[in-house]
């Protein structure tokens, strides 16, 4: 990300149907997928549909290794401590497996909870990446779409404003 | 007034961001008024905790009264945002779009007072993080066969779930609201958005964890309401060990839970002027929900009474007669007017089944289902087995301070919600009503019939 | 389970013979004076707040000139499979070695689950802090504790005495006698109807009249296995 002011334009299109064709155009002329970044105020499907088929089986099986996960702080939590601790029940058994087998229950939701958070807010990129110009952000959240481009070299750049201009796009 | 800017993203906006920037006399005069009497009761309850239980009504052999109503009504308040959200995101049900958010906070802050109670009912309460299993110089661990530790856990999953099954779908909005807001708001909105700025794969990975979260959810909700019933059932006495708590008590906590959001949407409806955006199909729909419910809810009733009464245990049967036709009478066959006498037939016919309809049906059933729980509690503990020991109940100011305290509560909570965030999902709504021109898919239900930019 | 001699570990129980109960309420004013239990006073006790960690229950059957009144003496039966057990979330209430059900004062942060799942409704809460008006705090027994606000209590079998004499017995390097505990209950008796001992023991008192046809226990239908039993067997009439 770096000279960012020099090689980054931001435009500002009208309608997401614009911003299709824009973005189209973009990759006829040579432009990169990952130099194209699109931004709007509400999910694009028509952007979206490269994601479908993909991670989605990733996602859940991670989910599910986080069930286990918590699956097994639970057993850590209730059986093993009890058991090392020599805890003094009184002549109930230490471990009761359909009681503890409720912990271990939540603990499962609560693990494949917190991994979803996480890797959501992971994959998406949250927290690492930097939020839009104040410009921009007021933009999209007026309903436009922003389409910014990484601009290499000075060519690649007026090829990238001349095709915003035929949308009557804002660049920046 | 709406109706010309319907599909125009700046008008929608103004409309669902004007509780947020903008503060009315009332809005003050709620916070005022909740914050005080909130205030009042977290008094009352110091003083509680000063002086001992002794200042509330509970005594031997009624040992649970007021808080625990309290506690298992809130938590049944809190299936809401569960039903609403979770249930309807998995069916695809599209209608749900405005209402996700209301619900989802009022299942947060329902569950955060719900968890308030066990700490205010406990004798020495400064002790109760003595449930968390901590290593400590007692040398003990929380007793884990017991149905309270047990509720620890599931409430706690349950409120850490909700939480950020509330939060992610908050995200874009709050890139919207840091947008659109200037200094210290607009760092706070920073910070909160995590830096969301709205592409493609965000989008996609954000909708990908709230469909994974709708999943998941669900069965930790009726988990959580069943383990919290279990309080009861697990015990010996009678009419409380009883098999049916489980289902009865889910199922009574979704529909005290959708009558509580019917009038949370019908009082936002009006005060932030939303009728373009909560229209009476939502009410219709909640409505024919409510319906549902309050069959179910009589179904499971007439079950449990219906067994016990054919039982004919003598100890069940005096609890059973101190309801129906003895000392709780009033409040039993109240509770059967709220919860289904009134609302059947107004839910059941379209005509009737109108925004003041639901809500009148909604304001009786969310009064009916608190005499619900306080009519399992209080009478089976004032008639033990051993008749001798038999007594009654009256609450004291401070359990009825302490109980419209935690009302106030929730309509404080509330009222700081919807002017820190719009109460509408924003960005939900807006994808729910995108006109074909203007995307190259038609509707979102056709989303996945990919087309590629050629 | 139970030996010939007197067993290493003891399992104390208790036979009460309501034949020979006049409902005089002795043992419940001993148990008072042994356990500093609190003086609830009439507007506590009026509302359902006073402590008794024995009672006798009056049940009155029969109509006007044909009545009479049953007495039953009633106190934790600490019973083997005790509902109340279970129940706390901080094992303030657990089953000790000797077959008592031992409550924990120090860990009781006072949720009052055992309470409500206790068939006999024989636990007391202490719902505010005791006030004993001068000079009655003299009275104390400096062998038991004084309980604070938010904590439950309940009958004990007077463990004290049973500590004290367990000691007392390992001092003189002798088993424990059959006789040598003596709740002050079973003490304050004066129709003798009272007896303590050690059921394992199958020559000790207890165990003896456990075994009589008159025997009976309070709701073991519900399978708590409770340890007091009852004596009766009078006919009406």
């Amino acid at each position: 990300m770096a000279d960012e002011t020099v090689e980054k334009l931001t435009a500002i299109i009208d309608s997401p149907l614009q911003a299709q064709e824009a973005t189209a155009e973009l990759y006829e002329e040579g432009f990169a997928r990952e130099d194209i970044t699109v931004m709007s105020a509400e999910p694009l499907p028509a952007f979206m549909s490269e994601f479908d088929s993909r991670s989605r089986g990733g996602a859940t099986l991670l989910v599910i290794g986080g069930g286990f996960a918590g699956a097994f702080a639970a057993v850590a939590l209730t059986v093993w401590t009890a058991k090392r601790m020599g805890l003094v029940t009184g002549g109930m058994p230490i471990v009761t497996p359909w009681a503890f087998g409720i912990i271990v229950y939540e603990l499962i939701a609560l693990g494949a909870i917190l991994t979803t958070l996480v890797i959501t807010v992971y994959e998406a990129g949250l927290l690492r990446s930097a939020q839009p110009s104040p410009e921009v952000d007021r933009a999209i959240a007026d309903g436009k779409v922003a389409v910014a481009v990484r601009c290499p070299t000075e060519i690649s750049r007026s090829v990238a404003e001349a095709i915003f201009a035929k949308s009557g796009a804002q660049v920046y | 007034m709406i109706a010309g800017g319907m599909n125009d993203a700046a008008s929608i906006n103004t409309d669902l961001l004007r509780s947020v920037f903008r503060t009315g006399k009332w809005w003050y005069l709620t916070v005022l008024i909740a914050g005080s009497v909130m205030l009042a009761a977290g008094a009352a309850f110091l003083y509680q905790a000063y002086v001992g239980i002794a200042v509330a009504g509970i005594n031997r052999p009624v040992y649970w009264a007021f808080y625990i109503t309290n506690f298992v009504f809130w938590i049944g308040i809190s299936h809401a945002g569960t039903l609403i959200s979770a249930i309807l995101r998995v069916t695809g049900a599209e209608w749900r779009r405005p209402i996700t958010r209301c619900a989802e906070a009022i299942t947060v802050f329902a569950l955060m007072i719900g968890a308030l109670f066990p700490i205010i009912h406990l004798g020495r309460p400064w002790l109760f993080y003595w449930l968390v299993p901590y290593p400590s110089e007692r040398g003990l661990w929380p007793n884990f066969r017991s149905p309270l530790a047990w509720d620890f856990f599931a409430i706690n999953t349950y409120l850490t779930g909700s939480i950020i099954y509330l939060y992610l779908p908050l995200i874009p909005d709050l890139a919207m609201l840091r947008a659109k807001s200037k200094g210290i708001r607009r760092r706070i909105y920073s910070l909160l958005s995590l830096g969301w700025s709205g592409t493609p794969l965000q989008w996609h990975r954000l909708e990908r964890a709230v469909r994974i979260m709708a999943v998941i959810i669900i069965p930790v909700a009726v988990s959580v309401h069943t383990i919290v019933s279990w309080d009861f059932a697990m015990a010996i006495q009678p009419m409380w060990h009883s098999t049916i708590f489980g289902p009865y008590f889910v199922v009574g906590a979704i529909f005290s839970g959708i009558a509580a959001l019917i009038v949370a949407m019908a009082i936002l409806r009006k005060v932030f002027h939303l009728e373009a955006y909560l229209k009476p199909v939502h009410f219709n729909n909640l409505g024919l929900l409510l319906l549902t419910m309050s069959l179910l809810w009589f179904y499971f009733t007439f079950s449990e009474y219906l067994t016990g009464y054919y039982g004919n245990e003598p100890a069940e049967m005096q609890i059973f007669w101190s309801k129906v036709s003895g000392p709780y009478s009033p409040l039993f066959w109240a509770m059967v007017v709220c919860c289904f006498i009134i609302p059947v037939p107004i839910l059941a016919f379209k005509k009737l089944r109108t925004i003041t309809g639901t809500l009148i049906a909604s304001t009786g059933i969310v009064i009916g289902m608190w005499l619900e729980r306080f009519l399992i509690i209080v009478p089976t503990l004032a008639a033990p087995r051993l008749t001798f020991n038999w007594g009654h109940y009256r609450p004291t100011w401070v359990e009825i301070l302490i109980t419209i305290g935690t009302v106030a509560y929730f309509i404080f909570l509330y009222a700081v919600f919807t002017k820190l965030f719009p109460i509408v999902a924003v960005w939900e709504y807006k994808e729910g009503i995108r006109p074909p021109h203007t995307s190259m898919e038609p509707t979102q239900s056709e989303a996945t019939a990919a087309v590629s930019a050629d | 389970m139970a030996d010939a001699q007197t067993s290493a570990t003891p399992r104390w129980g208790m036979v009460i013979d309501l034949d020979l109960c006049t409902g005089c309420e002795a043992c419940v004013v001993a148990c008072h004076a042994e356990n500093n239990i609190r003086i609830a006073g009439d507007d506590q006790a009026a509302r359902g707040r006073s402590v008794n960690w024995i009672r006798v229950e009056r049940y009155f059957e029969g109509e006007f000139p044909d009545i009479r009144a049953r007495f039953m003496p009633v106190l934790c039966q600490q019973c083997d499979e005790a509902p109340c057990e279970p129940v706390c979330p901080v094992f303030a209430t657990y089953h000790s070695e000797e077959g008592l059900n031992a409550q924990i004062y120090n860990r009781c942060i006072g949720t009052r689950y055992c309470a409500n799942n206790c068939p006999y409704t024989v636990r007391f809460f202490n719902f505010n802090d005791p006030v004993w008006h001068e000079p009655l705090q003299n009275a104390w027994n400096p062998e038991v504790s004084v309980r604070s606000k938010g904590v439950m209590e309940k009958c004990t079998f007077c463990v004290q005495r049973i500590r004290k004499a367990e000691m007392a017995a390992a001092d003189e390097n002798r088993p424990l006698r059959d006789g040598d505990v003596v709740p002050a209950c079973v003490q304050s008796c004066p129709t003798r109807a009272m007896s303590f001992g050690d059921m394992a023991d199958s020559s000790s008192n207890v165990a003896r009249l456990a075994r009589s046809d008159r025997a009976t226990r309070l709701m073991d239908d519900l399978g708590t296995k409770p340890k007091v039993v009852y004596l009766k067997g009078l006919r009406e009439g």
